[in-house]
This record gives C-alpha cells, sequence and structure tokens, in this order.
C-alpha cells in the first residue's frame, strides 16, 4: 500500500503554513507548537483573540474556525493550515459595527471587555446554528466563555437583541 | 503558556499513524486536542510527535445501520448532538454529547478521543458500557475488536497497545422497545461529572424490564458496569421499589474517591440518587 505523509516537521524545524483570516490569505512559518492564538495575536496582529487561561476553561481566544466556533488556544497554528478562519476584526464593515457588537453596546454586555470577543465570536456560532435561541439556549451556548466582570445578564439580553437586529435585517451568518 | 517543542506529522491515513506510533513511543495521536493541549500547555506530558489524523478522510461518521451504529475515530461530540435520528432511537447518545464541556470542545473533541484518554470522570464511557458497544482498535497487526468492558484498565489507561488506535467505535442495535438515558451531575455548566450514569431498558409487551444495562462514570477508578443493579431490575416490573433497590445495588457497587467534586461518601450517595433519576428518566422517554 502507497502512504503519503502529507506533512512532517521536526521539533526544532519550521513549517510554511498558509491561514486565510478575515478573508485575507496570510503565509508565514511556524514551530509546529505554536498555538492558533500566538500565531493570530503576535504573527499576525489580530490582538482581539485573548489569552485567559491555561486550560481550555474561558473561552476568550475564541474564534470561528471553518465555520465552527473554536479556542484558538486549543489548536496548534499547523492544524489550521489552509483553513478560513473569522475574528472579531472581521465582524465590521466599512467602519460599521456588526449587528451583534452594536447589540453588545446597546445592552451594556461588557464592562472591562476581556472577554467580549470571545463572547461576540462565540454568540456569532449560537445564532449561525439556532437563529432564535430561547434564553436557556443562550445561556448554555456561552457555557464556554467566562465572564468575570458582568454578572451574564446583559450578555443574554445582547444576544437576545442580537437575534432580533439579524431577523429584521434578514442577514444570515 | 507554550507547550513543549514537539514535532508534528500529518498523516492522510491510520495505517500510517499506525506505523509511526509502533516505530516511536513517545508519539501521540492528535484527534480534538480537546484535552491533549491543556496536558500540553501545563507540560504534564512530552510527546516527541504528534500525529495529527484530523486529515484522515472519511472517519467522521456516523452510520445509522439496521443492526449497529458505526461511529468513525472523528466523528466530533457535536455531531451526536444534533443527530436528530439518534435523538429518536437512543436519545442518552446526543444527551450525553450535549453535557460534555462545552460548545467550543465539542465543535472539536471526539468519542474516540475522549475513550483514548480514559479520563475516570468522562461522559461517553457511562453511555457507551449502557450500550455495549465494542472498540475496533487498529494495529500493527491489523484490526481487533474490545468489548467496552474490556477497555478501561484504569485512570487514563486503557487496552489499547503498542500502536494501537481507535478505528472506530460499534453499538449494536437492540430490536424491541428500548429506552434509554444519561444524567449527569454536575457542580457548574461545563464541567466534568461528580458522578454521571447512564441507562438502557428493554421493556416487555406486559412493561416489565426483559433486559438493563447500566454504566456508571466518576465513581471509580475507571467507568463501571453496575452488574448487580441490572440484576434487581431485570424481570421485574419497574415499580419504586424495584428501582430503588437497584439504585442501592448501583451504589454499593461504586467506589468514588474524594476529591474537589465531592467526598467519597458524598458521590456514594449520589450514585444511588443519579441512577434513579436516570431509570425514571429513560422510563419517562
Ligand atoms: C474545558 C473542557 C471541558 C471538558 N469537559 C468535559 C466533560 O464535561 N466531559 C468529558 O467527558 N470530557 C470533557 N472534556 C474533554 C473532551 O471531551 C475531550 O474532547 C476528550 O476527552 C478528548 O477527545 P479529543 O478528540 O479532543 O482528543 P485529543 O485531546 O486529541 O486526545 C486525547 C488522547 O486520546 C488519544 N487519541 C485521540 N484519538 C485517538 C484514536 N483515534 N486512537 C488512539 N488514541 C487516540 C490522544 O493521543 C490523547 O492521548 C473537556 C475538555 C475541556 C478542554
Ligand atoms: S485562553 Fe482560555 S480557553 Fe483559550
Ligand atoms: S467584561 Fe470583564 S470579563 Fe467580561
Amino acid at each position: 500500500m502507497v502512504m503519503s505523509t502529507t506533512l512532517k516537521v521536526g521539533p526544532e524545524e519550521r513549517v510554511r503554513i498558509r491561514v486565510r483570516v478575515n478573508g485575507v490569505w496570510y503565509e508565514r512559518d511556524v514551530e509546529p507548537r505554536k498555538l492558533l492564538v500566538h500565531f493570530l495575536r503576535e504573527d499576525l496582529g489580530f490582538t482581539s483573540v485573548h489569552v485567559g487561561c491555561d486550560t481550555g476553561h474561558c473561552g476568550a481566544c475564541t474564534v470561528i474556525m471553518n465555520g465552527v466556533s473554536v479556542k484558538s488556544c486549543q489548536v496548534l497554528a499547523v492544524q489550521a493550515d489552509g483553513a478560513e478562519i473569522l475574528t472579531l476584526e472581521g465582524l465590521a464593515k466599512d467602519g460599521k459595527l456588526h449587528p451583534i457588537q452594536e447589540a453588545f453596546w446597546e445592552k451594556h454586555a461588557l464592562q472591562c471587555g476581556y472577554c467580549t470577543p470571545g463572547m461576540i465570536m462565540e454568540t456569532y456560532f449560537l445564532l449561525k446554528e439556532n437563529p432564535e435561541p430561547s434564553e436557556e439556549e443562550i445561556r448554555r451556548g456561552l457555557a464556554g466563555n467566562l465572564c468575570r466582570c458582568t454578572g451574564y445578564q446583559n450578555i443574554v439580553d445582547a444576544v437576545k437583541l442580537a437575534s432580533q437586529k439579524l431577523k429584521e435585517l434578514k442577514m444570515t451568518l | 503558556m507554550y507547550p513543549p517543542k514537539f514535532g508534528y506529522v500529518r498523516v492522510s491515513s491510520l495505517e500510517e499513524a499506525v506505523n509511526i506510533l509502533n516505530s516511536d513511543e513517545n508519539a501521540k495521536v492528535l484527534a480534538g486536542g480537546q484535552s491533549l493541549m491543556p496536558l500540553l500547555k501545563l507540560r504534564l506530558i512530552k510527546p516527541s510527535y504528534l500525529v495529527d489524523i484530523n486529515r484522515v478522510p472519511n472517519l467522521s461518521y456516523i452510520n445509522i445501520e439496521r443492526d449497529r451504529i458505526r461511529i468513525g475515530a472523528l466523528a466530533r461530540h457535536h455531531q451526536f448532538e444534533i443527530n436528530k435520528e439518534l435523538w429518536s432511537i437512543y436519545p442518552a447518545i446526543p444527551e450525553t454529547a450535549m453535557q460534555i464541556g462545552d460548545p467550543q470542545v465539542r465543535n472539536l473533541g471526539t468519542m474516540a478521543g475522549s475513550l483514548a484518554h480514559a479520563d475516570p470522570a468522562a461522559d461517553w464511557p457511562a453511555t457507551l458500557i449502557a450500550f455495549r458497544a465494542s472498540i475496533t482498535a487498529l494495529g500493527p497487526s491489523g484490526e481487533r475488536v474490545i468489548p467496552i468492558d474490556d477497555f478501561f484498565t484504569g485512570p487514563f489507561s486503557t487496552a489499547l497497545g503498542k500502536g494501537e488506535v481507535i478505528k472506530e467505535i460499534v453499538i449494536s442495535r437492540v430490536e424491541g422497545n428500548v429506552k434509554s438515558a444519561y444524567v449527569k451531575l454536575e457542580r457548574k455548566a461545563g464541567d466534568f461529572a461528580v458522578v454521571g450514569v447512564a441507562v438502557m431498558l428493554k421493556l416487555g409487551g406486559d412493561g416489565s424490564i426483559e433486559d438493563a444495562s447500566i454504566g456508571i462514570t466518576a465513581a471509580g477508578p475507571k467507568p463501571f458496569r453496575a452488574r448487580e443493579a441490572e440484576k434487581a431490575l431485570i424481570g421485574r416490573k419497574p415499580t419504586s421499589d424495584v428501582i430503588e433497590d437497584a439504585a442501592e445495588k448501583a451504589m454499593r457497587e461504586s467506589n468514588p474517591i474524594s476529591d474537589i467534586r465531592g467526598s467519597s461518601d458524598y458521590k456514594r450517595y449520589m450514585v444511588k440518587v443519579i441512577t434513579k433519576r436516570a431509570i425514571n428518566k429513560a422510563l419517562s422517554r
């Protein structure tokens, strides 16, 4: 049987990867151990992607990868080779906030703002899968995103408002 | 925090992964990465190579066939959660998936990865024990089938040998009036179970229990089948006395340790409470 290893990189080597972030292709050399979150923040400058923990619990680093939400601290940059990624920076268009961002603004769904990019990206995934979630579904949908400031109530309200705004605008995610 | 240095191999077949794992004992499979990444970041493990199987084609299937369900090594927790057919035939399966971690973890984490990781508090093992699943392992000398009852050998250890990977998980379908449920007691959303109990019951025409199967997680060094509890149900009508007796037996079969999720006494008592709830939930469906 013929077997082809598509890619093999030693621990001391770097490998060239291509990743499409917010519609633009980037090519960089990375170490195999580099986390996607560090690649996005440090190599590409997408500093909305925050690091809040070492264990995959806080969700501050959430981005959309190939259509699903992932914690970018739980994915290697090499794994994202060829992937399509959406970060908070990709939401606003022509200087205008995305309806989800507007809803967070209007409902005062943030205080320090550390968790906010992750919250908004997870909200994006939640509303993409389920455009009109119940309060229970919103709370379950955001279970992987911790906020130390708001007590969550205004975040839940913002997700409800975002759902309404998207419906009124007939906007699909 | 940065993980330690390791090499990376992206394979295009499981055979290739087996070859690498067989020749390098420090290489490790990378599936969803949802257990592996925290271990790497906390520097609890230091593999030589990560063998990324995520691009192996045709491994993400959940095939519901007439007499069995076949699950590929890359089926993610989320795929079970949204599978309508599973909700109608074996609700305990998607019900287990939806209680694992959080949406981001479920988007990447796999059933096979969870089994191979063998966390004694993981959710899937309870349910797969209740459904009497088997695991198809691929190794240097080909495939072999491991019944789930023989798969877990202790905390974080399994019957997988050198160079072996999980290829598929198979659940044989049971004919007749089958009811199932998974009930997880957790301290907070997204946490591992304090205890978790999965129940599968087959009811006869007269309402008595023809067959019963109970899998319990987080209540011992490894997930287990509560055989005495099963015996207390089989052949009887599920009255509250019968259910109480079965739950009591499940409690006596458990052997949980004290940890941050509770004392061993508390957890033992919770095995009884949650077993009762799981049986009643299955019956109510
Ligand atoms: C925040 C958080 C919360 C969580 N909560 C829960 C929870 O409530 N309940 C629960 O059960 N789990 C929970 N988990 C763990 C999660 O379910 C993981 O997805 C799962 O344990 C591992 O699956 P994976 O595909 O991510 O495996 P990986 O992390 O990629 O691998 C895990 C281990 O399995 C091995 N492996 C993977 N695939 C194979 C294969 N096909 N053959 C042989 N070996 C293989 C790897 O080498 C590694 O040793 C949580 C994880 C996180 C980060
Ligand atoms: S940084 Fe906390 S989950 Fe990624
Ligand atoms: S606004 Fe401060 S952590 Fe959420």
